[in-house]
């Protein structure tokens, strides 16, 4: 078992437990880009896929149950549906070993709250895969912000939408009994944390989505914040949408389209110029890569992660917030459509 | 409506009807809805209301005995159009397993979304449900004839009751083929009357028509096998419908062409023979499979030329019949046995439309 500082110099031994779409376009690749994590395991309840990923990407073991790998390692990627992360984080952290946890974090707060209080215990690091925080447009843009040279925000205009098409394994995305809610649990977290990674709580919101007891497939939040800014954010998973960031302030504007990592306009005093912040190939693996090293250093430092279990939460709590603050509807005479009545 | 206590199964869930049909009946009625899909990705509409994904192929007759297990009420919806080989087996042999598994599974009544296709391009003024049905050699349309053959011979001998709608030109928001797809077209310029759009249009909004399978779903005093065409009865012309479109997107006037001419044009002329040939190929030569597709090739070539070079959209020989024919239709029937009343009027239909599209469609 490993201590909280990681003993000797050799490699974290992980392994990925929950080996979906996610594991499979990003946490596995990136392994093999991080000298300080060697993975040893992927564990998922579907053995047969599990096996022929293993073999696909040169993994030693391959198994079903957490139970089957857990003295081997030292860490774990928990990339299972929500609904089961919190019991194997709290688990992995009785076992002693650290957790990198996809987001959302958990289907409740009260989940997150018993997840960071077994990692305290435990004295292990609790990361939560926010992974746009590593695009490193995102993170210049902020240090910008946070310096002062932009001022004082105005306005942020958030639109993200696609017609549903992730190549989930599990479906629970879209499954009622497995998740607490629709589009902005699942694809909105991560505009929810770049807000608050930028701008703090805000002081109030509004909300609206078109749930008919249902999953949202579509969301309006905008949120005011104590110095007078305003975020507008629009999410959809029935449309298209421009699917960009457009940030002004008072000495400048910064926008970007919402996938990109590395390029950004900034306009600053009056000029605008196209910034390329990272010029070597940057895409999903090696953002996930850049988390995982992370992961790993604060795991073996004995520090905080960048993005440790209490902000993860910070978004399940603000999804929460939101969920509870929608106008359900009542039986009508005739159900409404988006945009018609919502 | 009276739906409190029944379990539902809607066909055909993720598409433009079945979708808006499961997500009233579970929002505005008490029935326990389940819904059909082949692909539990494409449910993000149906996800939004509490009810029952189950996941099957109306052509895979074992999927259908488990999504029916304790239903009353089945609303076959899955329509498709396409090839003649794929119209027959979802519309036909889909439709035929939907009515035995149905009949299996103690199901008291099915609600099959037919279509007005089934009497062909050229109904006759003053037509009704007494019309005969028409092969016109178009895949849809006879498919939809076959299917509803298929349930007049069922119902003689089970007791099951069907119960046929044959809803005209189906619009409003997700409605592609008569709302989207047409706004997308007149964006570009490419979307045309034919003579002026002086033809009839009688076109019905999606919930009128989702109106009309819920009493049909319910009214119990309905013979088995009876069949109801079902329209907003609010006809206008097309120039009327497609201008209120247009007017969406900021457009009070709309390119038309006349029919006659485009009729004898070279390159229709072109185009109907070499359908015909696929046709002949098709009945006289059933195994040259793909190669049948092979021979249309060029018409999709010819449609494309004479679109760019002359800025004109070479309709079929149905849409030209379709746009250019002025009549009336009468759907008395579905009012005297359904109590059906159209509840949305067109003008309120189009203001739906246009809220829909301007927070769901981005046209460019």
């Amino acid at each position: 078992m490993s201590s909280h500082i990681h003993a000797t110099d050799a490699p974290l031994r992980v392994a990925i437990v929950g080996c979906g779409a996610i594991s499979e376009q990003a946490h596995i690749p990136a392994a093999a880009r991080v000298d300080e994590v060697r993975l040893v395991a992927l564990v998922d309840t579907d053995l047969a896929h599990v096996k022929a990923l293993a073999a696909q990407f040169n993994v030693p073991t391959a198994v079903s149950r957490l139970q089957d790998c857990w003295d081997d390692i030292d860490a774990v990627i928990l990339a299972t549906p929500p609904h089961v992360r919190k019991s194997l984080a709290c688990l992995s952290f009785d076992k002693g070993l650290h957790v990198l946890c996809e987001k959302p974090m958990a289907n409740s707060s009260a989940e997150c709250t018993e997840m960071i209080a077994s990692a305290r215990m435990a004295k292990r690091t609790l990361a939560v895969a926010h992974t746009y925080r590593f695009f490193p447009n995102r993170a210049y843009a902020r240090t910008l912000y946070k310096s002062g040279r932009l001022g004082r925000m105005i306005s942020v205009h958030i639109e993200q939408g696609d017609p549903f098409g992730w190549p989930t394994r599990t479906l629970y995305t879209l499954r009622q009994n497995m998740v607490p809610g629709g589009v902005l649990f699942n694809e909105g977290i991560h505009a929810l944390d770049l807000l608050w990674w930028w701008f703090g709580a805000p002081e109030t919101f509004d909300y609206q989505d078109d749930s008919l007891g249902g999953l949202e497939s579509n969301v309006r939040l905008t949120l005011k914040y104590r110095e007078g800014g305003i975020a507008h954010f629009r999410l959809s998973r029935t449309c298209s949408l421009k699917n960009e960031v457009t940030m002004q302030f008072e000495k400048g504007i910064v926008a970007f389209p919402l996938y990109e990592m590395a390029g950004l306009t900034l306009e600053l005093n009056g000029q605008s110029k196209q910034l390329v912040v990272h010029t070597t190939p940057w895409d999903f693996v090696e953002v996930a890569a850049r988390q995982l090293q992370d992961f790993a250093s604060a795991a073996m430092q004995g520090r905080p992660a960048s993005v440790p279990g209490d902000e993860g939460a910070v978004a399940v709590n603000m999804v929460e917030s939101c969920y509870e603050k929608a106008t359900r509807r009542v039986r009508a005479a005739r159900t409404p459509l988006p945009g018609v009545t919502w | 409506m009276n739906y409190a206590g029944l379990h539902v199964l809607v066909t055909g869930a993720t598409g433009f009807i079945g979708a808006r049909l499961a997500e009233r009946l579970a929002f505005e009625t008490k029935a326990s809805v389940r819904a059909l899909v082949r692909e539990v990705k494409k449910s993000v509409w149906l996800t939004r209301s509490p009810m029952e994904l189950v996941v099957g192929d109306v052509t895979q007759k074992a999927s259908l005995e488990k999504a029916m297990t304790g239903c009353d009420i089945v609303f076959h919806c899955v329509g498709i159009g396409g090839s003649f080989e794929t119209c027959m087996a979802v519309n036909v042999e889909g439709t035929k397993n939907v009515l035995e598994a149905a009949q299996a599974a103690g199901v008291k009544r099915v609600v099959y979304l037919s279509s007005i296709a089934v009497y062909g391009p050229s109904l006759p003024d003053h037509a009704d449900e007494a019309a005969s049905l028409v092969r016109t050699g178009a895949a849809y349309g006879d498919s939809k004839v076959e299917a509803e053959e298929l349930i007049s011979r069922f119902v003689l001998d089970h007791s099951l009751t069907v119960i046929v709608l044959q809803p005209t030109f189906v619009w409003g928001p997700r409605s592609e083929w008569f709302t989207v797809d047409p706004i997308r077209q007149m964006a570009k310029g490419t979307w045309q009357l034919v003579d002026e759009g002086r033809g009839t249009c009688h076109a019905v909004y999606v919930d009128n028509l989702v109106d009309a399978a819920l009493l049909a779903g319910h009214r119990h005093s309905i013979k088995s096998g009876e069949r109801f065409i079902i329209t907003d009865d609010q006809p206008c012309t097309w120039g009327e419908f497609w201008l209120a479109h247009a007017k969406m997107i900021g457009k009070s006037s709309l390119p038309s062409f006349p029919s006659t001419k485009t009729t004898k044009h070279p390159m229709r002329i072109l185009d109907r023979w070499l359908w015909k040939f696929r046709d002949w190929l098709g009945d006289h030569c059933p195994d040259t499979g793909p190669f049948r597709y092979v021979v249309l090739a060029p018409r999709y070539v010819i449609r494309k030329a004479a679109g760019l070079w002359g800025g004109q959209t070479i309709y079929g020989d149905w849409d030209l019949v379709k746009y250019g024919r002025v009549y009336s239709l009468s759907v008395e029937k579905a009012k005297l046995s359904l109590g059906y009343a159209p509840q949305v009027s067109r003008e309120q239909g189009m203001r739906e439309t246009q809220q829909w599209m301007t927070d769901q469609v981005q046209v460019r």
